[in-house]
């Protein structure tokens, strides 16, 4: 089972570097004799949109066939781990990625203040020239994130508080009694117990929901930045960003945990 | 593409604006075919002024929310006597919920919201940042309400009083005084989507907002504040603060809070009984009397050399300085103010738009706070005070509708 969910999320990381260079070949062309084109460069970024739907759809199968695996994944280092927000990123940080890219070396232009090196900066076509009305969107789009996130974040705590209520509660209590009275009948993990197998069941099956739920909110966050806010450069220099910051942080979450001496 | 305008703006406006994912899709669907639609047939150039400018679409929009505009836009009629002073204000603004995980700020931008009459005859123009602790709704109270208060509170001045600084004054402590009775009572309270509060208002004591108001007349400006939010005019080049901030440990303010029986404790800065970070607030009632609602207003005849009012969260104010943001807001206006700023105006009468360089400015000083890791929500409003006279006046093109 394991090695399916493993290979899954290895030729993940795979497509990523894949798609990686091609849009950091796409951003160094920019100012050489093969620029891209607009079109090209979103069809560039839907090529990267696809792939992630396709990820997220063959994930979708993992995910029905085993929720809680994907709340902390054993193909996932440690560090990876802890940054996880139901089975994958937090939507919100797209946002907090392009408030990062937007701002970033502003410091250095307000230097050249007196030359008009500042207000150029504002009329780029990257991250940097995010227009208001860009601006409106994506802060728009960051609070409905939120409001979404929160709602997922409180659907899992309520699932797991339900843990220590019906229908496992009552079974707990009532394989102790059986214990008590006859040690023969039903032991707690001989597998046979179908009450056991029929209640964990109830809540993996919620698991997988909110992973699928937490998925579909993370495609939808991205969809809607790469295709209907971001200008197909901007878009292109958010994936890029997005990608080498997921697979730096998957090489030195690695690199910590064999450094530890708990290799994955 | 003004109905678009106002889609986009009542969201950034209105803090509580409960807008639907599916809503949403629909606006950002036809965002998107505006895009597509310049893209084909305008040089870059002009498109990008024009999505500067349709931030600032709102000129037209702002004042029209739901429920409360009709009492409030003026019998359209042509004053003559208006000349120069019967133009829209030019503004441009920017608001984000940058590093927090809530939004607690609102804006609001009521141009020309006194109702004209005999007492009253030159257009006011109203501008707030509220910045919320505690949850947003009693921001989103100051935003849907403030500007009608105000207004209401000038109507009833005495013949001639509205040309008087104390008559602004007295108007504007009463304005306070009554949203803050509306914030504590929560008469005026509209149930809102991003409300986390679970107790119902009147008993929600420990929610309150800053108020930082301008209200922009030919000939003047009224600032009245209360909290740490603040507004700078930019003259001649240099940052004039209009409001000082109300800290705890301001020297006035910690003798009014200790002569009131109360304690500022230092824990994590400042704070009024160790809780509240400033000193002034609108609602807070558990606080009170430490921390009142009386504004301090500054009141202020426009001059020659008058180019920008800044109106600000501590999201922008605690890492920028007041130099800092003057110097940018001006060059934003002196690039943007070439001359083809006729052309935006006639375009604007009618939509709103061309207020581009007040947004680029907006947001150029948003995007350095985030620059700067601001930590909290982020909004500021950027009025151009710029007279504009030395240019020949022009026809206008476009009749308002």
């Amino acid at each position: 089972m394991e090695g399916r969910f493993l290979a899954c999320y290895e030729e993940w990381l795979q497509i990523q570097r894949a798609d990686l260079n091609e849009l950091l070949q796409a951003i160094s062309s920019q100012n050489g004799s093969r620029a891209r084109s607009e079109m090209e460069l979103r069809e560039l970024v839907e090529k990267s949109m696809r792939h992630y739907e396709e990820y997220y759809e063959r994930r979708r199968n993992l995910v029905q066939e085993d929720g809680p695996a994907f709340f902390a994944p054993p193909w996932c280092n440690s560090f990876e781990k802890s940054i996880l927000w139901v089975g994958g990123c937090r939507p919100s940080m797209f946002i907090r990625l392009i408030y990062s890219l937007s701002s970033a070396g502003l410091e250095a232009h307000l230097d050249n203040l007196a030359g008009r090196a500042f207000a150029s900066a504002s009329n780029s076509e990257g991250l940097v020239g995010l227009s208001a009305p860009q601006l409106v969107l994506v802060n728009e789009l960051h609070r409905s994130t939120l409001l979404e996130e929160n709602r997922i974040t409180s659907q899992v705590a309520t699932l797991q508080e339900n843990v220590a209520d019906r229908p496992l509660l009552p079974i707990v209590k009532e394989r102790q009694r059986w214990r008590r009275s006859d040690t023969s009948r039903g032991e707690i993990g001989d597998g046979g117990d179908a009450e056991v197998v029929a209640a964990m069941g109830s809540y993996t099956a919620a698991m997988s929901g909110l992973v699928e739920a937490a998925d579909r909110l993370r495609l939808e966050t991205a969809r809607t930045l790469l295709s209907d806010i971001l200008r197909p450069k901007q878009a292109v220099e958010l994936l890029a960003t997005g990608k080498q910051l997921h697979l730096s942080v998957h090489e030195w979450g690695h690199q910590r945990d064999l450094s530890r001496g708990h290799g994955v | 593409m003004a109905e678009i305008c106002c889609g986009v703006e009542t969201a950034a406006l209105k803090s509580c604006e409960p807008g639907s994912r599916a809503a949403r899709r629909r606006r950002m669907e036809i965002r998107r075919l505006s895009f597509v639609a310049g893209a084909e047939d305008e040089p870059s150039e002009k498109r990008q002024r024009m999505d500067g400018g349709s931030s600032s679409g709102s000129a037209g929009e702002s004042g029209t929310t739901p429920g409360g505009s009709s009492s409030l836009k003026p019998p359209v009629m042509a004053s003559p006597e208006l000349g120069t002073s019967g133009r829209r204000p030019r503004f441009g603004m920017a608001a984000v919920c940058g590093r927090r995980r809530d939004m607690e700020d609102a804006l609001s931008i009521r141009p020309d919201f006194v109702r004209r009459n005999d007492r009253v005859s030159a257009r006011h123009h109203f501008f707030g940042v509220f910045d919320g602790h505690g949850c947003s709704h009693v921001a989103s109270l100051c935003s849907d309400r403030m500007h009608q208060v105000v207004a209401e509170e000038v109507e009833t001045l005495a013949s001639g009083a509205a040309t008087s600084p104390q008559a602004w004054r007295v108007a504007m402590e009463r304005s306070f005084a009554r949203v803050d009775a509306e914030a504590v009572d929560g008469s005026g309270e509209r149930p809102s989507q991003d409300c986390r509060c679970e107790l119902q208002p009147p008993r929600c004591d420990h929610v309150g907002s800053t108020a930082v108001v301008a209200v922009v007349s030919p000939t003047r400006i009224v600032v009245a504040n209360c909290g740490d939010s603040r507004a700078v005019l930019c003259r001649n080049g240099a940052p004039i603060p209009l409001s000082s901030d109300h800290k705890p440990d301001r020297e006035d303010e910690l003798q009014r809070i200790e002569a009131a029986g109360g304690r500022v404790i230092y824990w994590d800065g400042a704070r009024v009984l160790g809780v509240l970070a400033m000193s002034r607030a609108i609602g807070d009632s558990y606080l009170k009397p430490y921390v009142i609602s009386e504004p301090e207003v500054t009141v202020l005849d426009r001059e020659e050399g008058d180019e920008c009012l800044i109106l600000a969260s501590d999201g922008l104010w605690d890492v920028v300085s007041n130099e800092t943001a003057c110097d940018i807001a001006r060059m934003c206006l002196q690039g943007g103010g070439g001359g083809d700023d006729e052309e935006e105006e006639a375009a604007g009468e009618g939509d709103g738009l061309g207020d581009a360089s007040c947004s680029d400015a907006a947001v150029l000083l948003t995007k350095l706070a985030l620059a700067r890791q601001s930590a909290d929500n982020i909004s500021v409003v950027v009025v151009d005070l710029r007279k504009k006279c030395k240019r020949a006046p022009t026809t206008p093109t476009m009749t308002n509708s």
